[in-house]
């Protein structure tokens, strides 16, 4: 056989077996997510939540927000988190080193006057200047940290070392939560006797477009330009069906960093979160699992469907950009620093199957897709496509990847139906047909440029600071 | 009397609403605690009943704000009965405080009571 | 899931005869999957149409239960529930109004007491609504079952507690869960009797669920929770020793100090907790003896409990602890001295002037302070 066919055949039968898996992958998860929502939305509806509230067993949480350059609107976030429903609660905010007044109006606004307190430094962090409190009592559940600039991880440790309850809830400063959304991310660690919860990640959904007042939202709209709303149905994709699958099967790696509790105790154990990565988030929940797993402890990790967090998502390829090639990076690194679990028996389930998941589907995925690009560019040169069959292929994929999203879509109509008009959901359709031609495309060389930047090194460390927080993740 | 009730479960909200008219009140409604602040505002109720779990702002801010600006009395009407809420709440400034399940019976004549004193004033 | 799907599309090439003989099947599996896709385009419009049409039935039909859930509420001569449900007959014989009405009736029951709650019982018993929970409870599916066990703890059917006892210990959570709060619903601790063969484990949500529904104490309680504390299932355990703890069920003191050598930390934990509200003048004692053998948390948990309880026998423990390598011992040792004690005794350590006790002790003195 000549060295084109053969460079063919490799292509072909190469791309044609991945394919096959990758497809495989998206049949189960899509169907195998569906029986776990419906048990939940069942479940839910015997869930009196104003029994756990009133109930005085409640688990202890502390939210941690780090805030940097956040002095606009830091006032009116920290008020929206305070009036969060749950009894046995504190908020941990801190102030990232800051260049604007951010800390100034905190003082202002909530009366703060400094404490000694003792920093107890579980977790080595960028240097404390001070931890504050408010003179006025309606505010004894606020702490305010000031430290000098780290980035998000070094804050959030911050945050860890001051937090005083059992649990943290991280979130992104500027994401609205709904009332009962502590409530509701408490309940899991106390569902599961005989198995230690270690962690528990929400849904972030998107709030461009919604009419917020008062850092609360009125009333839920679906986005009105172009590529919020591609990351609405990103998102509905993500977190209905993918992670709904993964918690299914006890393999979920990653817990947005917009929302996410943890057990601190195990959180300190390992370390806290790593400031070497632009993953953070993801890293995070993979070390803790790597952490159980080899202290042999029964563990979960568990996951809630319900909208419980809402956040900006970028209006622009710029942006967008800049935050994919972050994803892109956090996942690299994080698969990096754990890569001996990669099919290790040791690590059970999370070795032999999530963690290839992500390296085959995650990150693999976008750069076969790169390559295989060219190829074909360098094979139509050579003329040595038949079109009939390349575009029948091309055909059957675009239709699959348009019936998953609609089937999304659908579980979304079933479930929580929070787009509710048929216009919108004719919108959302729309929008999956439009993704593989616009959206899809510049995500994947996003995330290659996100490739050839950590393989340039021009990655991270400094950058990241600057460039503040990085958006949830959809998975 | 003019009466405020705060209440998110409508069931609960209509049914006090049509006791308290039955009773001779003015009443107004508001189903979540932004609803409620507004109406307070506009309309200066002489007594003021809220739930405290609440969408947007919860019954114990309302009780804070309103007790910035006058001393119109508020009953809190909620299912959180730990000492520790009901302690903060009367720090608050609230004048009484009845955990659910409730009597609608006993309610109307607390509410009564808080009539009288107005009345006098 | 990055969506990766165009990538495959690249695959493209022929040459080997293998693909273009699976072109013709290709193209069946495009139309087959455009098929898929216009079914389901088609269900999700019914779907939505159903459920937003159904949203406004409801809407509708609530109106009616509302008024009816109203008048009813506020009935003082009980007479009225006939004409009153004689007026909804038409309605009654609607299953969607049945249930809403249901729904409601249990939603009002929960925020209601004294008359008013009676009446809504009438109003359940004059609608003829217990037929539809019974024909819940003895359904297969789980959340039917937990819906029909509800309805019928919550509208006070006591002819069905011995059918809801037997599913106390069902295999299917949900199912458990409400039959167990049914059976304490109905008959308050005697209820808890199902914790005697109980062998699925009580979450610590099911744990409030269960004291949330217990209210007031029972005056003979102890007896009982004296047999649960030696239950073989850990977390009934751990609920009878809250229950002696919420209770303050003194008398059960021995009982519960003997959980300190029981072979679960967890036990040991709460066993810890529940001294600090039931104490006599040993318990101080006993828990140090103890704390050597311990983990972090439960020294954690007994350093807290002697803040409350701790007397000055145990200063020259807790000195100890304050000086030992770990911070959240020293703080919450530090603590203990400070109320057990008082702060000058604190600050007069040796250790006082070193780093970090220096700023531990500031802690400690602003915490006093408020």
């Amino acid at each position: 056989m000549s060295w084109q066919t053969f460079i063919v055949d490799f292509f072909t039968y190469g791309i044609l077996l991945y394919s096959v898996a990758l497809l495989s992958s998206y049949v189960f998860i899509a169907l195998y997510s569906v029986g776990i929502t419906r048990d939940h939305l069942r479940k839910n509806t015997f869930t009196d939540y104003r029994i756990l509230a009133s109930s005085d067993q409640l688990p202890g949480l502390s939210i941690l927000a780090p805030a940097y350059n956040e002095g606009n609107t830091i006032i009116e976030n920290v008020r929206s988190l305070l009036s969060i429903h749950y009894n046995n609660v504190e908020l941990v905010v801190i102030n990232d080193g800051s260049k604007d007044d951010c800390l100034q109006k905190l003082i202002e606004g909530y009366n703060l006057y400094k404490t000694d307190h003792f920093v107890n430094e579980q977790l080595s962090t960028k240097k404390v200047r001070g931890v504050y409190r408010s003179h006025n009592p309606v505010y004894n559940k606020l702490i305010v940290v000031d430290k000098e600039n780290g980035g998000k991880a070094d804050a959030l440790n911050v945050g860890i070392n001051i937090a005083s309850k059992d649990y943290i809830v991280c979130i992104d400063v500027d994401c609205i939560l709904e009332q009962d959304a502590l409530l509701k991310m408490a309940l899991p660690f106390m569902e599961h006797p005989g198995k230690r919860v270690i962690a528990s990640g929400g849904v972030v959904r998107i709030v461009n477009d919604c009419v917020v007042k008062n850092g609360k939202i009125l009333k839920i709209n679906l986005p009105e330009s172009f590529i919020p709303r591609m990351q609405t149905l990103e998102y509905i994709r993500a977190f209905l069906l993918g992670r709904m699958a993964w918690s299914r099967m006890n393999g979920l790696l990653l817990i947005s960093g917009a929302f996410g509790a943890f057990d601190k105790e195990i959180v300190i154990k390992c370390g806290g979160y790593n400031h070497k990565t632009v993953g953070e988030d993801m890293e995070l929940v993979v070390r803790m699992r790597r952490y159980m797993e080899e202290r042999k402890e029964p563990y979960k990790v568990t996951y809630i469907p319900d909208p419980l967090c809402w956040t900006e998502a970028p209006n622009s390829f710029q942006i967008l950009g800049r935050q994919r090639n972050r994803w892109t990076r956090g996942t690299i690194e994080t698969l990096w620093f754990h890569r001996k679990m990669f099919f290790n028996p040791k690590y059970g389930f999370l070795g032999l199957v999530s963690y290839p998941y992500w390296f085959f589907f995650e990150f693999l995925a976008p750069i076969i897709e790169f390559v295989g690009f060219i190829a074909l560019f360098f094979f139509a040169i050579f003329g040595l496509i038949d079109w009939v069959v390349f575009l029948s292929l091309f055909a059957f994929i675009l239709s699959f990847g348009l019936l998953y999203s609609m089937f999304a879509i659908f579980i979304e109509v079933i479930t929580y139906n929070q787009y509710n008009r048929t216009r919108d959901i004719f919108k959302l359709i729309l929008t999956a047909i439009a993704e593989p031609f616009i959206f899809h495309p510049f995500v994947v060389w996003s995330a290659i440029k996100g490739n050839i930047d950590l393989v340039q090194k021009k990655n991270s460390w400094g950058e990241m600071t600057r460039q503040g927080f990085a958006k949830p993740k959809t998975s | 009397m003019k009466i405020l009730i705060a209440e998110d479960d409508l069931l609960m909200l209509k049914t006090l609403e049509y006791r308290l008219k039955k009773d001779g009140h003015e009443v107004i409604v508001s189903r979540d605690g932004m609803e409620a602040l507004e109406k307070i505002e506009e309309a200066s109720p002489d007594l003021i009943i809220t739930d405290i779990m609440m969408p947007y702002s919860s019954g114990l801010e309302i009780a804070g704000a309103v007790r910035q600006k006058s001393s119109t009395p508020i009953i809190i009407l909620s299912g959180m009965g730990q000492e520790n809420v009901v302690l903060e709440a009367f720090k608050l400034g609230v004048d009484d405080y009845i955990t659910k399940p409730f009597s609608p019976n006993e309610l109307i004549v607390r509410v009564r009571r808080f009539m009288f004193a107005n009345a006098v004033r | 899931m990055g969506h990766s799907l165009i990538t495959i599309s690249i695959q493209l090439p022929d040459a080997s005869s293998f693909l273009s003989s699976e072109t013709h099947s290709l193209i069946k599996a495009v139309i087959f999957l455009l098929a898929l896709m216009t079914g389901l385009l088609v269900y999700i419009l019914i779907s939505l149409l159903f459920k937003n049409r159904r949203e406004r039935l409801r809407k509708r039909l609530s109106r009616i239960t509302d008024l009816l859930i109203q008048r009813m509420l506020f009935n003082e001569d009980q007479e009225f529930a006939g004409n009153l449900t004689s007026g909804a007959g038409r309605f009654l014989k609607l299953k969607t109004f049945r249930n809403l009405l249901i729904e409601e009736l249990v939603r009002a029951k929960k925020n209601f007491s004294g008359v008013a709650a009676n009446n809504l019982q009438l109003l359940y018993q004059e609608c003829d609504l217990s037929n539809d929970s019974y024909q819940k409870l003895v359904s297969r599916r789980w959340y039917l079952k937990a819906m029909g066990i509800q309805e019928l703890a919550e509208m006070g059917q006591n002819k069905s507690f011995d059918l809801i006892f037997e599913l106390t210990n069902h295999s299917n959570e949900q199912v458990r869960m409400e039959a167990q709060n049914a059976v304490v619903k109905f008959s308050g601790l005697t209820g808890l009797n199902f914790l005697d063969f109980l062998t699925y484990p009580l979450s610590d949500w099911q744990q409030i669920q269960l004291i949330n529904q217990l209210g007031d104490v029972d005056q003979n309680a102890s007896d009982y929770i004296r047999k649960w504390i030696g239950s073989s299932n850990n977390s009934v355990v751990i609920f009878s020793l809250k229950l002696a703890a919420r209770y303050h069920h003194f008398e059960l003191h021995d009982r519960v100090a003997l959980c300190l050598t029981h072979p679960s930390e967890e036990v040991r934990y709460h066993a810890i907790k529940t001294l600090k509200e039931i104490f006599d003048e040993n318990t101080s004692a006993n828990l140090v003896k103890l704390y050597d053998a311990e983990g972090l948390r439960n020294q954690l948990v007994i350093l807290e409990v002697l803040q409350n309880i701790g007397t000055e026998k145990e200063l020259p423990f807790l000195e100890r602890e304050f000086t030992r390598d770990q911070n959240e011992i020293r703080l919450a040792a530090g603590r203990a001295i400070a109320r057990v004690a008082d702060m000058q005794y604190l600050e007069s350590r040796s250790v006082s002037t070193e780093y970090p006790w220096t700023e531990i002790i500031q802690q400690i003195k602003g915490e006093l302070r408020k």
